[in-house]
C-alpha cells in the first residue's frame, strides 16, 4: 500500500499569555514531536486520554490550525506550506466529521443547504447536478430524500451523526478525519455508525484517520492504531498486535481499564492507572509518562524514549525496550 | 382517474411539516397576546403614518385665529393649539414624522453598528480593539447628551437629529453583534464550514451573520421605541425639527407656555408618543421572548 500521508516530527505549542503586557509566559504543548504515517486505504486509530492531542493532530492535518514545527505530507505535498487557495483545494479532499452532532451542523440550514454547500464552495456541477448528487447521498448515508426539507433539530443524534458524515463525503475526499465520530451517540446507534463508516469505505475506497478515546470503538474499525499521551505517540502499531500483545506500559494500563462483558471475569484493578494526566504545559522531563508508570526506571526521569521501530511496523517510545536491544 | 393516486402519493410530502427556526419564532409570537397587542398598536401607528394625508381633517399648519385653544369638540376632536390649528390633524402628521425619523434612524445605526460589530468580532485582535474603544467612548456619554452636541455641530432641523439619533445608536447595535458573532464564530458549524474550504466572506454571509442577526431584530424594535422618545426630546429642546416642520416633541415644546391652560395641547401628542412608545416595547419583548433560543422549552 502506498503513503497517503506522511507526518514528521509534527508539533503544536500553544502560547500561554500573562500578565500586564500580555507576555508570553509559557507553551502548552499539545502535539509535541510525533510521526506517522497513513496509508492509502486503511484505517488509522488514534487514541488517547483527552488533552492528548488527538484531536489538535487532526486539525493540524486539515491545515484549522498552523503547526508550530515539522512537515505533514499529503500526496506528495507539503500541508504546513501551502497557500491560502491551495488549503482550499486540499480541504477538497481532506473533509472532517465532527464528535458533536449537535453543534456541527448550521441550526438555520436545511439537510439540503448543508449538503449542497461544500459542491457550491467548490464549484461543482450545476445546480440540478447538484441537487441529484445531494439526493443521492442521503440515501447513501441511510436516510430519505424526504429528509433533505428539514432542519437539524428534527434528527435524532445518529440521524444528525449521518448528516455529518454526508457533508464530508460530498466532495469525494480521499481522506477522512473522523474526530471522535461516534462518542456522543449512544451504544447502539454506536456500531451502526460505525458499520456505516466501514461500507463507505469500501464502496469510496476511502482512507480514515479514526480518533477516539474508546478502546473498543477503535479496535472494530481501525487497521493499525496509535496510541497518544501527553502530545506525544507512545506505541503505534497493528490494531490486532496492540491489542493482543502491547509493548508500552501506558497502553498496557489502557487495554486493562477495557471493561469486559463477562461478569464472570474478575478486572485487572491492579493495572488501572493511578494519578492524572499532567499538565501539557508544563510536561515531565524525560520520559512524558514516567509520573504514572509502574515499570518506572532512572533514566525514565531524565532522557526522553525516542519512538523506534521494535519489530516490523511496531513503534514504540519506551526505555524499556531500548535496554533489551542493547543487552 | 390518475388524480386519486396522484393525491396519495403526494400526501407524504404535504403532511411533512417544516419547522423553520423563522416559523417556530413566529408560531410562539402568535401565542403572546401582549406581544400582539403591542404589534397591533404598531400596526395602527403605521397605518396613520402611511395614509395621514387622508385621514387629517384639517391642513395641520392651517391657522384659524379665531378658534384658538378650542377645546376637544365634534368639530376640532383633540382642540386646536394657540394658533388654532387642529391637533388631531397635527398629531397624525406628526405620527408620520416621528415614526420615519424613528424607523430610518434605527436602520442607519443597525447598517453601520453590525457592519462594525461584524467586523471587530470576527476579525479580531487590532481591528477588534480599535472599534471596541470607540464604542466604549460613545458610550460613556450620555445618550442625549451626545445627540445634542452631534446636533449642535452639525445644525439644528429634523434630518441632523435623525443622523444624530442613528450614530448614538450605532454601538449599542455593534456591541450586541460583536458579542454575538464572538460567541457564534466558535461554533462547532464554523469550523465545519472552514473545514469545507469555505472562503471567510461566505462562513460571515452564509453562517454568522443569520445566526447573529436574531438579537438584532428584537434591539431594534426596541431601539425604535427609544429612538421615537429621543427624536421627541431633541425637538422639545428645539434642536430637532423647526417650524414649520413639525413632530410631536416639537408639539410639546410649542404648548409647554400654555400647558395650564389648555391642557389639550400637551396631552395628545404626549399620549401618541406614549402609545407608540409601547407599542414597540410590548412587541420588542415579544419578539426576545419567541427568538432567545434559551426561553425555548
Amino acid at each position: 500500500m502506498s503513503t497517503l500521508v506522511e507526518v514528521k516530527n509534527l508539533k503544536k505549542y500553544f502560547p500561554i499569555t500573562g500578565g500586564v503586557l500580555d507576555r508570553k509566559i509559557g507553551d502548552i504543548k499539545a502535539v509535541d514531536n510525533i510521526s506517522f504515517t497513513i496509508r492509502k486505504g486503511e484505517t488509522l486509530g488514534l487514541v488517547g486520554e483527552s488533552g492528548s492531542g488527538k484531536s489538535t493532530t487532526g486539525r493540524l492535518l486539515l491545515r484549522l490550525l498552523e503547526a508550530t514545527d515539522g512537515s505533514i505530507t499529503f500526496e506528495e505535498k507539503e500541508v504546513t506550506k501551502l497557500s491560502t487557495k491551495e488549503v482550499k483545494a486540499l480541504r477538497e479532499d481532506m473533509q472532517l466529521i465532527f464528535q458533536d452532532p449537535f453543534a456541527s451542523l448550521n441550526p438555520r440550514h436545511t439537510v439540503e443547504k448543508i449538503l449542497e454547500e461544500p459542491l457550491i464552495v467548490h464549484k461543482k456541477g450545476t445546480k440540478e447536478e447538484r441537487k441529484k448528487m445531494v439526493r443521492k447521498m442521503i440515501e447513501v448515508v441511510g436516510l430519505d430524500s424526504y429528509h433533505l426539507k428539514r432542519y437539524p433539530h428534527q434528527f435524532s443524534g445518529g440521524q444528525r451523526q449521518r448528516i455529518g458524515i454526508a457533508r464530508a463525503l460530498m466532495t469525494q475526499p480521499k481522506l477522512i478525519i473522523a474526530d471522535e465520530p461516534v462518542s456522543a451517540l449512544d451504544v447502539s446507534i454506536q456500531s451502526q455508525v460505525l458499520n456505516l463508516l466501514k461500507d463507505l469505505q469500501e464502496e469510496f475506497k476511502l482512507t480514515y484517520l479514526f480518533i477516539a478515546h474508546d478502546l473498543s470503538v477503535v479496535r472494530q474499525i481501525s487497521d493499525r492504531v496509535g496510541v497518544m499521551y501527553l502530545g506525544t505517540l507512545v506505541e503505534l502499531t497493528d490494531a490486532e498486535k496492540l491489542y493482543e500483545k502491547p509493548l508500552h506500559p501506558y497502553t498496557e494500563a489502557l487495554l486493562s481499564a477495557v471493561p469486559i462483558p463477562d461478569p464472570e471475569v474478575k478486572s485487572q484493578s491492579e493495572d488501572v492507572l493511578g494519578g492524572e494526566i499532567p499538565s501539557p504545559s508544563n510536561p515531565p522531563k524525560g520520559c512524558v509518562f514516567h509520573t504514572r508508570c509502574k515499570a518506572c526506571m532512572e533514566i525514565c526521569k531524565k532522557v526522553r524514549p525516542e519512538f523506534k521501530e521494535m519489530e516490523p511496523g511496531h513503534y514504540v517510545a519506551c526505555h524499556l525496550y531500548e535496554e533489551d536491544m542493547q543487552h | 382517474m390518475s388524480q386519486p393516486a396522484q393525491a396519495k402519493v403526494n400526501q407524504p410530502m404535504k403532511k411533512e411539516k417544516v419547522s423553520s427556526p423563522w416559523r417556530d419564532a413566529w408560531r410562539s409570537f402568535k401565542k403572546n397576546k401582549i406581544a400582539l397587542v403591542g404589534t397591533f398598536i404598531v400596526i395602527f401607528f403605521i397605518f396613520i403614518a402611511i395614509f395621514a394625508p387622508l385621514l387629517m381633517p384639517y391642513e395641520p399648519n392651517e391657522q384659524i385665529l379665531l378658534d384658538r385653544f378650542e377645546a376637544p369638540s365634534s368639530t376640532h376632536w383633540f382642540g386646536t393649539d394657540d394658533f388654532g390649528r387642529d391637533i388631531l390633524s397635527r398629531v397624525i402628521m406628526g405620527a408620520r414624522i416621528s415614526l420615519m425619523v424613528g424607523f430610518t434612524a434605527v436602520i442607519g445605526s443597525i447598517i453601520v453598528g453590525s457592519l462594525l460589530g461584524v467586523v471587530a468580532g470576527f476579525y479580531g485582535r487590532w481591528i477588534d480593539t480599535i472599534i471596541s474603544r470607540i464604542f466604549d467612548i460613545m458610550l460613556a456619554f450620555p445618550s442625549i447628551l451626545l445627540a445634542i452636541a452631534i446636533v449642535a455641530i452639525l445644525g439644528p432641523d429634523l434630518q441632523n437629529a435623525l443622523i444624530a439619533i442613528a450614530i448614538v445608536n450605532v454601538p449599542l447595535f455593534g456591541r450586541l453583534i460583536r458579542s454575538k458573532v464572538l460567541s457564534v464564530k466558535e461554533e462547532e458549524y464554523i469550523t465545519a464550514a472552514r473545514a469545507i474550504g469555505m472562503s471567510n466572506f461566505r462562513i460571515l454571509t452564509h453562517h454568522i451573520i443569520p445566526n447573529s442577526i436574531s438579537p438584532v431584530i428584537v434591539q431594534g424594535t426596541l431601539a425604535i421605541a427609544t429612538a421615537i422618545i429621543e427624536v421627541a426630546a431633541l425637538s422639545f429642546l428645539g434642536l430637532g425639527a423647526q417650524s414649520p416642520d413639525l413632530d410631536w416633541g416639537k408639539m410639546l415644546d410649542d404648548s409647554r407656555a400654555y400647558f395650564v391652560q389648555a391642557p389639550w395641547t400637551m396631552i395628545f401628542p404626549g399620549l401618541a408618543i406614549m402609545l407608540t412608545v409601547l407599542g414597540f416595547n410590548l412587541m420588542g419583548d415579544g419578539l426576545r421572548d419567541a427568538m432567545d433560543p434559551k426561553m425555548k422549552q
